[in-house]
């Protein structure tokens, strides 16, 4: 029978194959245009509004403030 | 009865020449993470094989099914954490999809600690987490859940999730695919080569698998691969998992399971009284 896997490479060279892939990380722009695609379906917000929102940086107003005189 | 367990160092010692070996998902698995508390050690036993003899690997579609979504869930589970706090031109995820991926990282950061000792260092029981490493990513469930928080109100706009998977899974999940179809090749009676030298022109007989699971317990993927391990030629098995070793030592006594020389004496101190079910053909005539 032939050798199934004699075309293959040494395994430490395919190991850093591996190590490659798992570091791989999108660009900037692939975000960017990862975040332009989500914008389109509503999938995005202002990050500004959105550290508003924070409830850690709210600010507690009275209900009923009282007139300034 | 002689032990059929060996350790990698003492493999590497005795072998040369060509030799035929099964690797399980878990020495896949830890050898392509490299978080993995094995990942060393499977990564130098693997290249030290090259450098010794001339191997071959063979593992099943069963395994490669399993590792691939393992391999699934890991770049998942990379890539939302990335995007969760992800700002692109004042832009970041709406309020409700960001906490939906932040409470199932809360989740996920507890099961991590639980991993640890008090002193930060992993556990010393390591074996559920070196099968099911996987506890360290976000579970299928988790990923159902935070898919539907990208789900769009109208059909045509339903593409937030498949635009967030063709950034983070798509091209990493198919190279870690070519990668193990590089050096692994998939057990099978309908190749011509494989059925004649490796299965003796013997279909395998899956309804076995039922048998090897119901003897030890095994879980039954393992039971398809004892199956298929037992139906072919190949004289050795690579894995990190008690149970196949295990159903190797009950249910293959003929066969030779490798395995991480630190772990042999753990497994040689319940196995060495380990009875042997009686010899039962595993192929189809």
């Amino acid at each position: 029978m032939k050798k199934t896997n004699a075309k293959r490479r040494p395994m430490t060279e395919i190991s850093l194959d591996i190590t490659k892939n798992n570091k791989a990380r999108p660009t900037r722009k692939q975000i960017d245009g990862l975040f332009d695609s989500l914008e389109e379906v509503g999938l995005t917000e202002n990050s500004k509004a959105q550290k508003i929102d924070n409830p850690k940086k709210r600010v507690a107003r009275p209900r009923n403030p009282e007139t300034q005189v | 009865m002689a032990s059929n367990r060996i350790g990698f160092n003492q493999f590497l010692k005795s072998i040369s020449g060509e030799i035929q070996l099964i690797l399980d998902t878990n020495v896949i698995i830890a050898f392509f993470d490299e978080d993995h508390r094995q990942h060393d050690l499977i990564k130098n036993f693997l290249s030290k094989l090259d450098n010794k003899c001339d191997p071959s690997f063979y593992s099943t579609v069963t395994v490669k099914s399993e590792f691939l979504d393992f391999r699934r869930r890991w770049h998942l589970t990379d890539g939302l954490l990335d995007l969760v706090d992800e700002v692109s031109n004042g832009r970041s995820l709406i309020t409700s999809t960001k906490a939906k991926i932040n409470a199932k990282k809360g989740l996920l950061t507890n099961r991590r600690k639980q991993t640890l000792n008090e002193s930060g260092l992993a556990i010393e029981d390591e074996g559920e987490m070196e099968i099911n490493p996987s506890k360290r990513l976000f579970l299928d469930s988790e990923i159902k859940e935070i898919k539907k928080s990208f789900r769009a109100r109208e059909v045509q706009d339903e593409y937030g999730w498949i635009k967030v998977c063709d950034l983070y899974l798509k091209e990493q999940l198919t190279k870690d695919e070519s990668l193990l179809d590089e050096f692994c090749t998939y057990l099978t009676t309908r190749h011509k080569d494989q059925r004649e030298k490796i299965f003796q022109d013997k279909e395998i007989d899956w309804n076995a698998a039922t048998d090897l699971c119901s003897s030890t317990g095994m879980g039954y993927h393992d039971a398809m691969i004892l199956n298929i391990f037992k139906s072919s030629s190949i004289p050795y098995l690579v894995t990190l998992d008690y149970d196949l070793i295990y159903g190797v030592t009950i249910d293959a006594p003929e066969k030779t399971v490798l395995l991480p020389d630190n772990r042999l004496s753990d497994f040689k101190s319940t196995l060495k009284k380990a009875p042997v079910r009686n010899s039962k053909s595993y192929c189809a005539r």
